[in-house]
């Protein structure tokens, strides 16, 4: 079920995100084409239109897909659960456990992709000042020397790997932040969205007074370098712990407390 | 398999100082058409939504087939809600395939063939529908399910009179004899015929539950005329007025 869920949501959003990426890297590839070939017109308006306009546009559109992600996250859940869709969602056969768990984890790969795909016009936009056999020659030189430093410093990989997975989490913990502020303010009858902002600042702040106190907590236990770091895994650990807690306390507020009025 | 489809003691929904249910005790058994009569903000709706396990209530028990609002209740249960619940993406296609993949009692044919009577187009977006035909294709995917209860809020609510009849003839044909229907409406008089029984909710309670021939044959007049006389509200500059139509 939760598999059924993920692709009902995934289709509505890439539906607005696809084009969106599609775009941005169309015009990324066009403004490394017009930067590439050198052409500088002799006005101003036209130094404007053809090099200055485009890499604003270029900006706005990846500033865009961020603020698109973020706000299709927070919209996933308030209308998607909270809101009108939330009659037919909540009574199709499914656990709230798998309703909350399917937003947040369709979130989460948005925003991964949304990531790759603005890494991607970066990538695009370093053919300006390079060609292509260039910029291919540049990341062999990379994956060619991976190899050795590999072996020369065996423990880089492993943490970089718990890194990517302690970013997840964070990234995830974020979705799952906003979702219990949503779901703490459907319970109010009129002031939802107050009570949701309300909420979410609160947590925001109790987080910034414990947070420094976890983190503390793991730089007391003994490193040895490679992966038995503290410090390492509480990038992990404490995201990990705040998940948990978001999810059943949402999951404990849709099952006990809805209120689709 | 109980005996009563639905099964309610006590029940209770405050929504801060307003009680939108007081104190609701009513059993339904299967097989039947009931039709959940009363007047604007009688408590309709939150019943309904109760039942479906979107609303909790505030004290009190309900039952659908001896199960509290979850899982096994939602798969038996087939919801038509007073507004359009469907992301504005979809087209009539997504909604389809929507039901299938979540119901198993969804029958893909019959919901084919419902589309082809209502002439429903399924590669059209759901949200360039009229208000009638968007309420004619929720009809069509609830009704295509073979679900022990059917729960209808305002299904002929908004829609016009040939419509109105396309809808109950929709109903009567499609849903299962072993199954109960539960609608709810104001609109009385075109309920009526369709109907086994009939609850009168007032403010929250419930003043009346019989079977329409029992209430014709012991009020010598119709369910719509003598809800009228129940729910008679006197108007603010006199007249003879009553509050079920709108």
């Amino acid at each position: 079920m939760l598999g059924k869920l993920m692709k009902y949501d995934l289709r509505s959003n890439f539906r607005t995100l696809l084009p969106l990426w599609l775009t941005t890297h169309g015009l990324a590839i066009v403004y490394s084409l017009l930067y590439g070939s050198r052409i500088t017109p002799s006005s101003a308006v036209g130094r404007f239109l053809l090099i200055v306009l485009p890499a604003i546009v270029l900006v706005l559109l990846l500033g865009a897909m961020f603020t698109i992600a973020l706000v299709y996250m927070v919209r996933g859940f308030s209308r998607g659960l909270l809101g009108q869709e939330g009659y037919l969602m909540f009574t199709l056969p499914v656990t709230p456990t798998a309703l909350i768990a399917s937003k947040a984890l369709s979130a989460l790969v948005i925003e991964l992709l949304t990531g790759v795909a603005a890494g991607l016009c970066c990538m695009v936009l370093l053919t300006c000042n390079s060609t292509w056999a260039e910029l291919l020659g540049f990341l062999q030189e990379i994956w060619t020397s991976i190899g050795p430093g590999i072996q020369e410093h065996p423990d880089v990989l492993p943490r970089l790997c718990v890194v990517f997975v302690g970013m997840l989490f964070w990234l995830l913990a974020l979705n799952l932040h906003t979702y219990l502020a949503c779901s703490v303010g459907q319970l109010s009858g009129k002031h939802r969205k107050a009570l949701a902002i309300i909420t979410f600042c609160a947590i925001t702040i109790l987080l910034g007074k414990l947070l420094p106190a976890a983190f503390s907590l793991f730089d007391l236990l003994p490193s040895s370098g490679g992966l038995r770091d503290g410090s390492l895994w509480a990038l992990v650990i404490i995201p990990a712990v705040l998940c948990t807690i978001y999810f059943f306390a949402t999951r404990l507020i849709l099952a006990r407390r809805l209120n689709l009025e | 398999m109980e005996a009563n489809l639905i099964e309610i003691h006590g029940l209770r929904k405050q929504f801060g100082s307003l009680a939108a249910l007081d104190g609701v005790d009513l059993t339904v058994g299967r097989g039947k058409i009931v039709g959940l009569l009363g007047p604007n903000g009688s408590g309709k709706t939150t019943l309904i939504k109760i039942l479906n396990g979107l609303l909790c209530p505030t004290a009190g028990s309900v039952l659908v087939d001896g199960h509290a609002p979850g899982l096994y209740t939602k798969a038996a249960v087939s919801y038509l809600p007073d507004k359009p619940y469907f992301a504005p993406w979809m087209r009539v296609r997504d909604a389809i395939e929507l039901f299938q993949d979540f119901y198993k009692d969804f029958d893909r044919v019959k919901a084919d063939d419902m589309c082809r009577m209502m002439e429903l187009d399924e590669s059209r977006q759901i949200k360039t529908l009229s208000k009638g035909t968007q309420e004619k294709m929720q009809l069509m995917l609830v009704m295509s399910r073979h679900a022990q209860l059917y729960l209808l809020d305002e299904p002929i609510a908004g829609v016009d009179p040939a419509a109105r009849d396309a809808i109950l003839d929709t109903i009567l044909t499609n849903y299962c004899e072993n199954s109960t229907v539960v609608i709810s409406t104001h609109l009385i008089s075109d309920i009526e015929k369709v109907l086994d029984e009939a609850v009168f909710l007032k403010k929250g309670r419930i003043v009346l539950h019989d079977s329409v021939e029992a209430i014709r044959e012991r009020e010598g007049k119709s369910v719509d005329a003598y809800f009228r006389e129940v729910f008679r509200v006197a108007p603010v500059n006199g007249g003879n007025e009553t509050c079920s139509e709108n």
